[in-house]
Formats: structure tokens, C-alpha cells, sequence
């Protein structure tokens, strides 16, 4: 029964998915075939519906010294490729900033909507998001770090091929460059390491404005879930320029949770728990 | 009045420990604050220390009830030894609130907020203002309600039924920052059924774009009081009003532009008031992570003599917020609130940064400058304060 399960879920999958070797037959241009495999990876990690995740955020300054944030995610997906997926972060730590929370529309090229819910004075307030580039929480994770990675955000050109290592073992990555297409971003550009194999995100290296190494993120510890969606535990990211490293902990995924989309709207944001 | 509010919602606390109450959470705040006033007092009695320490705590406590249910506690307590009326004790919020898909009730002790406004919360009506606290209007007392909010793609409806409505106490005569003549707490009211008259309430938001809309009307006892003076000395005087509010947000990429309006029926004219303001920000300058906002709110008001006093009938305020979005969530905010009309001003700041993960410490600092003798906020010509609030958070 249960491998006949398993067997249904994988038909349309198997049907769908295709494999380097014939994206790079099919597709003989650097940017028709970074597209195509950005859109392969976007595919294969569709119809997750929606998810739940705990958060707990690492920060480790210069001289070593550490301080820890907690938080949860709740992500609602939106099929249509043209608009962004809807979500929440809801701080658990810092205790004095417990109960906040952030309510987010992704868009691909405009700003997203985002209502900020303050505990304390029971208060939702809309704010602007152009703020892509700044630090989230004090971290090295920007707000465009952390906002839903649609591929219409970015253009995608495939540069080359490199070893890479997932979960301890040697996989072969394809190398895309980046570049941002909304406004405000803090890179000209992003060079992306992505496996082969399941075409998950497993390195990204940022440039700034100016053109120089910013930060390195790298992706450890991938798990999949529900057979189908791979996640990474962890997010690793250093700060090439000041040292600086931000860990993110993803715990206690799950999926298809039973939100639906009338969960994420600003009318409900105060009573978010 | 504590006896009172506590029988009506008995229920609410049955509800909730006869319920299989599956997990408690248990959060708050515990801090000293330290008052120091710039100038020696202006009224005989008023306590002369330049240094008022006082102690306060904040614990929150929430329990989930089933898959939709949620009850949520909040009390406030302060001890300050230089004000009896100061030293005061709080039901912020005892509520059990029900959520289903479209659909949502509450009932009990609880705080709403209405408005978009920074400098002033003009329609925000539900709650009194807790006026031991501050002067700037931002602590509110819990109120008593029955709430009912229905969800549709056409917006969000909320209905308020307001059963009793909460007195506020004034600062007594050693308190700083008190007028020069006290009221009394014997207050009066328009209605026979004096604080037991129920108010309602009704409002409805929606979110239109990049517009944040929403429509209030507001009936009952207005939650600012009139003063009366009598036999029995200085009496707060508590009227019936209709009041009907509207506020507005537009969000663009970098500015914020802002409005609420009020009409208010329950004087001897029916009278408007409306705040408008605008938010302009620059982020993460120069990728310091800096980012800096400069506000405009401008407010006006028409009413009465025989209202509620006001100050702002025709001010003006320039305030600037940074957030250096560190670690430790560094942020100041400061202004100034203009009188054009006696050339006064209000100066306000406040910092606040964390320490030690759960620790925070506040700066806060506010100046009355120039308020002219006629002017009824005359009484804190004197009473120029930086206040520096240590608090551990659990």
C-alpha cells in the first residue's frame, strides 16, 4: 500500500523532471540554460502548499562573542509564478521583542507588502519594504536574503560546472551568475553552486555595489520531506568583509499544515501565535 | 472597581482552568525606572526629590485552549515611592478569544489599537489612556469588551461592546507632572447608569493596494473626561458622544503618507479633528545598516469649549527615528510637537538598545518648552524629565 503510495507521488514527478544532460542539450545559450535550471529546481519544489518551521538564529561577532534569536516561519505557497508566495515570522527571542511579527506578500519585481504586528501597543502598522539590503535582526542575512527566492527576481546565466559537497559527499554542482532585477538590492550580482542531482541551492557567494566578495552562504545538512522537498538545516553565513557569521537553525519542519491563504492577512496578524 | 471587573469576568477564568489547559506561557517584564527631573517643582506639596526611583512588573501569561481557543493575562503593578496615586495595579488584558476561519470573538479584559498616526492616536477610542504612567499617551488601561471580527475578501468587520467603562485615576498632589488643582475621583456622568452605561463600537479595515483603510464609529461615554468645578471641589465629567473616525495609510517605496479624521457629536457643536502626517526613509545608508526616517504630523482640531481640552488645535511635529538594526536593536526616536498657535513646543526623545540578551535599558527625555500661563498644560512648565528605564525581560 504504501509503496503504491509512494509510486503515485513519484509518476508525475519522474514524468516532469528533467536531468542536466538534457537541459543542456535542449538549451545551448549560458542564459537559456541558467533559466532552465533555476525553473527545474523552482519546479521540483512545487506544490508544497504551505509550511511551518522554528528558526533559531546564531549570531557570532568578530571577536567571537555570540548572541541567539529564536523565531518561526509560516510560509503559504502561491502557484502562479508571476506573484510571490505569503508569510509570517514571529520572534520568540529576544524575550522583549516576543510577539512580533512580520506579515509578508512577496512580489517578484515591485517591493513586497509587509505589515509589522508590535505586542506591546497592539499595533499593526504597514511598512515599506524597499528596504531589501539592510540587515534582518542585526544579522548577515539581509530582508532579500531571507524573502521568498522566486526566479523571476533574478536573471540566471550558466557559467560552468564544479565539484561541490552535499551532505558529505561529492556531488556535481552547475555555477550560475545572478543578477538581481528589482530595485534597491545590495548586489550587482550572485554566483549560485547548484547539485545536479536534485537541483538544490548549495552555495551562494554575494557581491556588493561595488562589485566586491561580500558574504559566502552555504546550505548543510539537506533533508527531504514528503518525498519530495528538500530543505537544509542549516544556513551558513559569512561575512567575507567584517567576519562576521550568521547560523540559521531550521527545525520541526512541516508541510501541508492546513493554513490556508485567509491565515495570512493583516486583519490576523495581532492574534498570530 | 479591581472587585468589580473581576466578578464580570469570573467566567472567563472558569473557561479557562476548567478547560484542559495543555500548555501555560509564561513571559513578561520586571524593571526599575529612575525619574530625574531638571527643575524643582512649581506646585507647594509636590514631592522636590530630583531622583524618583520606582519598580514596576509586567508578567503575561497564555494558555491555549483546544485548537481554537486562546486565553491571555496581562497585569501591570508599579511602586513608586514619591507618588501614592502612581504606585497603581493594572488588568491589562484577561481575555479568551476564539478563532475560526473567518470569524473571531473575545471576551474579557482587552486592548485594541485604531490609527496610523505616530504623534497622535486620534480615532483610537476603545481604551482610556493610562495617565499615571507618561504624558505621552501611549499606555492604555484594559477595557472590558465583548469583541466579534468577521474576515470576507471585502475586508474585515469588527463589532465592540464596551458593558463598563474604566475610571482613570489622576496623579495626586506629592506626584510630579500632576495639574496644579486635582481632581477628585468622584466623577459624574451624562448618563444615569454611570460607568455601568454600555458603549459600542463598530469598525471596518481593509487593505486596498497599497492603501490601509479604517472606518470607525464609536458610541457611548467619551473615554476623555470635561472637568467641572464645584462644591466639592474639581469633578471629571464624563459625557455621551457619537464619534465617527476614519484613518488612512498610502505605503510607497520609501515615504509613508497618513490620515485620520474624526467627527464628534455630544458637545454643544458638533465638532472635526484630523492629523495628517508623512514618512520619508532612508535605508541602510552608506550599508552601515542605518536607516533613518524623518516624520511631519500636522493636527488640527475645532472643538468646543465645552470638550474635552485639547492641545493640539493647530500643531505641527518634526520627529526623526533611527534604527541602527544591530544585534542589540539600537533605536531613537525624537521630536518636537509645535503649538503655532502660543509658539510652545513639546520636545520628546527615546533610545533603547539591549544588553546581555534579555535586558533592555530606555532613555527617555521630555521637555516642555515656553508653554504660555493661559495654556491649561501650563502646569509642566516645571517638570523637564529624563527618564532611564533598566529592564529585564523573562
Amino acid at each position: 500500500m504504501r509503496i503504491f503510495a509512494l509510486i503515485f507521488t513519484l509518476i508525475p514527478f519522474l514524468a516532469n523532471a528533467k536531468n542536466i544532460e538534457e537541459l543542456k542539450a535542449q538549451y545551448k545559450t549560458p542564459e537559456s540554460l541558467g533559466l532552465a535550471i533555476s525553473m527545474e529546481g523552482d519546479e521540483r519544489d512545487l506544490g508544497f502548499g504551505d509550511s511551518t518551521v522554528e528558526i533559531e538564529m546564531v549570531l557570532t561577532n568578530r571577536h567571537g562573542q555570540i548572541s541567539t534569536r529564536k523565531n518561526r516561519n509560516k510560509t503559504f505557497e502561491i502557484e502562479d509564478t508571476s506573484v510571490g508566495d505569503k508569510s509570517m515570522i514571529i520572534f520568540d527571542e529576544p524575550a522583549d521583542v516576543k510577539g512580533t511579527a512580520f506579515l509578508t506578500y512577496s512580489q517578484i519585481l515591485e517591493p513586497d507588502d509587509q505589515w509589522l504586528y508590535l505586542p506591546a501597543l497592539k499595533r499593526v502598522k504597514r511598512i515599506s519594504s524597499k528596504n531589501k539590503s539592510g540587515p534582518f535582526v542585526g544579522s548577515e542575512f539581509a530582508y532579500e536574503d531571507l524573502s521568498s527566492r522566486e526566479v523571476g527576481k533574478y536573471s540566471h546565466k550558466y557559467i560552468g560546472d564544479d565539484t561541490c559537497t552535499v551532505n558529505g559527499a561529492q556531488l556535481t554542482c552547475v555555477k550560475l551568475e545572478q543578477v538581481p532585477q528589482y530595485e534597491h538590492s545590495g548586489y550587482t550580482k550572485m554566483i549560485t553552486w547548484i547539485d545536479t542531482q536534485e537541483f538544490r541551492p548549495i552555495k551562494v557567494v554575494f557581491y556588493d555595489r561595488k562589485g566586491d566578495l561580500l558574504k559566502t552562504l552555504q546550505f548543510i545538512d539537506y533533508k527531504q520531506y514528503l518525498g519530495k522537498y528538500w530543505r537544509a538545516d542549516k544556513f551558513e553565513m559569512v561575512n567575507n568583509q567584517n567576519g562576521k557569521k550568521t547560523e540559521l537553525f531550521w527545525r520541526n519542519y512541516k508541510f501541508k499544515t492546513g493554513l490556508n491563504e485567509g491565515d495570512f492577512v493583516k486583519a490576523k496578524l495581532k492574534n498570530i501565535r | 472597581m479591581l472587585k468589580q471587573s473581576l466578578k464580570i469576568f469570573a467566567s472567563t477564568w472558569l473557561l479557562a482552568s476548567t478547560t484542559n489547559a495543555d500548555e501555560i506561557d509564561v513571559s513578561g517584564a520586571i524593571g526599575v525606572e529612575l525619574n530625574n527631573y531638571l527643575h524643582q517643582p512649581q506646585f507647594t506639596n509636590q514631592s522636590t526629590r530630583t531622583t524618583q526611583p520606582s519598580f514596576f512588573i509586567e508578567p503575561e501569561f497564555g494558555y491555549k485552549i483546544g485548537d481554537n481557543g486562546y486565553a491571555e493575562t496581562k497585569l501591570f503593578a508599579r511602586y513608586d515611592p514619591y507618588s501614592k496615586a502612581r504606585s497603581h495595579f493594572d488588568i491589562r488584558q484577561l481575555d479568551y478569544l476564539y478563532q475560526a476561519n473567518n470569524y473571531e470573538f473575545s471576551i474579557g479584559i482587552s486592548k485594541v489599537f485604531w490609527g496610523v498616526l505616530e504623534s497622535n492616536h486620534l480615532v483610537d477610542i476603545i481604551n482610556q489612556y493610562d495617565q499615571l504612567e507618561d504624558v505621552d499617551n501611549e499606555d492604555r488601561l484594559g477595557q472590558p469588551m465583548l469583541q466579534t471580527a468577521y474576515f470576507s475578501d471585502y475586508g474585515t468587520f469588527r463589532l465592540f461592546y464596551l458593558p463598563y467603562f474604566r475610571e482613570p485615576d489622576f496623579l495626586d498632589k506629592t506626584s510630579r507632572l500632576r495639574p496644579q488643582f486635582i481632581a477628585n475621583n468622584n466623577a459624574l456622568y451624562e448618563g444615569n447608569a454611570k460607568q455601568w452605561q454600555p458603549s459600542f463600537a463598530a469598525r471596518y479595515t481593509h487593505v486596498l493596494g497599497n492603501f490601509d483603510i479604517g472606518l470607525s464609529h464609536f458610541s457611548g461615554i467619551n473615554r476623555a473626561p470635561s472637568f467641572v468645578t464645584n462644591t466639592s471641589g474639581i469633578q471629571p465629567y464624563y459625557q455621551n458622544i457619537q464619534q465617527t473616525g476614519i484613518d488612512i495609510q498610502y505605503t510607497n517605496d520609501d515615504y509613508l503618507l497618513k490620515l485620520e479624521a474624526i467627527g464628534n457629536n455630544g458637545y454643544s457643536r458638533y465638532y472635526t479633528a484630523f492629523g495628517t502626517g508623512i514618512e520619508y526613509s532612508f535605508y541602510n545608508i552608506n550599508d552601515t545598516g542605518l536607516d533613518i526616517g524623518l516624520l511631519a504630523e500636522y493636527h488640527f482640531d475645532d472643538r468646543p469649549e465645552d470638550a474635552p481640552t485639547t492641545t493640539l488645535q493647530n500643531d505641527i511635529f518634526i520627529g526623526t527615528r533611527l534604527a541602527l538594526n544591530d544585534e542589540d536593536d539600537t533605536t531613537l526616536l525624537a521630536g518636537g510637537m509645535y503649538d503655532t498657535d502660543n509658539d510652545s513646543i513639546f520636545y520628546t526623545a527615546e533610545a533603547q538598545t539591549r544588553f546581555n540578551n534579555d535586558f533592555t535599558i530606555n532613555i527617555d527625555a521630555r521637555l516642555f518648552n515656553n508653554i504660555p500661563q493661559n495654556e491649561f498644560t501650563n502646569f509642566l512648565n516645571k517638570d523637564d524629565f529624563i527618564r532611564v528605564t533598566l529592564t529585564k525581560w523573562f
